[in-house]
């Protein structure tokens, strides 16, 4: 990929529904030097089917369109999970009044008169994005945990249900690992608790600082879960290992000779008996790094059936 | 040029967009494309479609004016609204044959 296909990709998509193609052409030149991909769609039909599949940040959505007007078609986006988050734009030559509350209430942004002044149009158009782009970073900090950085128990369990679901379908492989810091709180009791936030940071950056595809979570207090997609169990435990030895060999300033160590526990979908749920696999890799901790903390254990048994 | 062409030359409707770089092609096509759109106009009004005459006239009336002819979105409205209000053919036929009078005087030079 080159640079500016890589550039050209991030930028903010529009999508303009109108039965016009003199509509579509005006668009494209104004917009043209905008930091914006324009998409035009010349029926309703059409234009719910790119806005499907394209998800475009902003709908430029005319009114008057013969089969389906745009009243109908914005409350398709709206039903639609997919779609009812892109923010629409009504464009529309019939300046009336009652045609505009009624667009806004049912969920439109903004309204724009045909025919369009451009300077009106950018502006309108820039405002709606900058929306748009504050409410993605809103959407994500709410999946975020404030004190470590990595994602949250939400997103945790929505994302763990989805690469589940996907490695199923597709039978690949997929571990997770449950992570336990070990005497948390006597080290807390000990140092404070702005001592314990250090090594939340410190212990987070390990887990992050790994490969890209992993998804690092924060499970709960001093518990950690890592998704590890395309990974097996035995794959997964060598990662574990170097994440358990880079802990235990951090230095901590001003507690020289302190020696912190979590508790590991490794589970893949292999083990797991059909059908392979979410709350199988977390239950799984907690049994692991539960005989982690029985067995001397500071260790690494992989689930298998037996385990349960024990 | 005969003293006709020359009378004609001084009723020709500019766009107040001619020095738009941005859109200075697509005004040309505009106007290129106009004989055609004339026609279909007419043959709606002849066949008493008076549909296909006001999806024309209210088209024309959210672009025309895009494109710097400002008057014909002016006179395409008025066609609407009396398509809308279920006007006679004589009146529709009045309104109809401003907006075309304009259309034919459009021009980018
Ligand atoms: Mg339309």
């Amino acid at each position: 990929m080159t640079m500016s296909e890589t550039t050209e990709s991030n930028l903010p998509t529009v999508l303009a529904i109108d039965d016009s193609e003199l509509i579509h052409r005006l668009l494209r030149a104004r917009l043209h030097n905008e930091r914006v991909q324009l998409h035009t769609a010349i029926s309703s039909r059409e234009g719910l089917e790119i806005a499907r599949s394209l998800k475009p940040d902003v709908i430029l959505l005319d009114l008057d369109m013969p089969e389906m007007d745009g009243f109908k078609v914005i409350e398709r986006l709206k039903e639609d999970p997919t779609t009812q988050d892109i923010a629409v734009i009504f464009v529309s030559a019939s300046n009336d009044m009652a045609n505009r509350v009624r667009g806004l209430d049912l969920g439109a942004v903004d309204f724009i008169a045909k025919p369009f002044d451009v300077v009106e149009l950018k502006a309108r158009l820039r405002s709606a994005l900058r929306v748009q782009h504050l409410i993605k970073i809103l959407a994500q900090k709410a999946q975020i945990d404030g004190a470590s950085g990595l994602w949250n128990r939400t997103y945790f369990d929505q994302r763990l249900a989805a690469e589940i679901s996907e490695a199923n379908r597709y039978n690949k492989p997929l571990s997770l690992t449950i992570i336990d810091l070990d005497g948390f709180k006597s080290t807390n009791d000990q140092f404070g608790h702005l001592f314990g936030d250090l090594v939340i940071e410190r212990f987070s950056n390990i887990l992050n600082s790994g490969r890209t595809s992993d998804v690092a979570c924060r499970y709960g207090g001093e518990e950690f879960s890592v998704i590890l997609p395309q990974t097996t169990a035995t794959e997964a435990r060598e990662v574990a290992e170097r994440w358990r030895n880079q802990l235990a060999n951090t230095t901590w300033h001003d507690h020289s000779g302190l020696m912190l160590t979590a508790s590991f526990g490794v589970c893949d979908l292999e083990c797991l008996d059909f059908p392979r749920t979410p709350a199988k696999l977390v239950a799984a890799a907690d049994q692991a790094m539960y005989n982690a901790k029985k067995c001397g903390r500071n260790r690494v254990d992989v689930f298998s059936p037996t385990l349960i048994r024990k | 040029m005969t003293n006709n062409q020359a009378d004609y030359q001084h009723f020709k409707l500019h766009s107040s967009a001619a020095n738009d770089l941005e859109i200075r092609d697509l005004i040309e096509l505009f106007v290129r494309e106009m004989p055609g759109r004339i026609k279909f106009a007419n043959d709606a009004f002849m066949r008493g479609d008076r549909l296909r005459l006001q999806f024309w006239a209210h088209q024309l009336k959210g672009s025309a004016g895009g494109y710097g002819f400002a008057q014909i979105t002016i006179e395409a409205t008025k066609l609407e609204n009396t398509i809308i209000r279920n006007e006679s053919a004589d009146c529709v036929f009045v309104a109809l044959r401003r907006v075309l009078d304009l259309c034919e005087r459009a021009t980018i030079e």
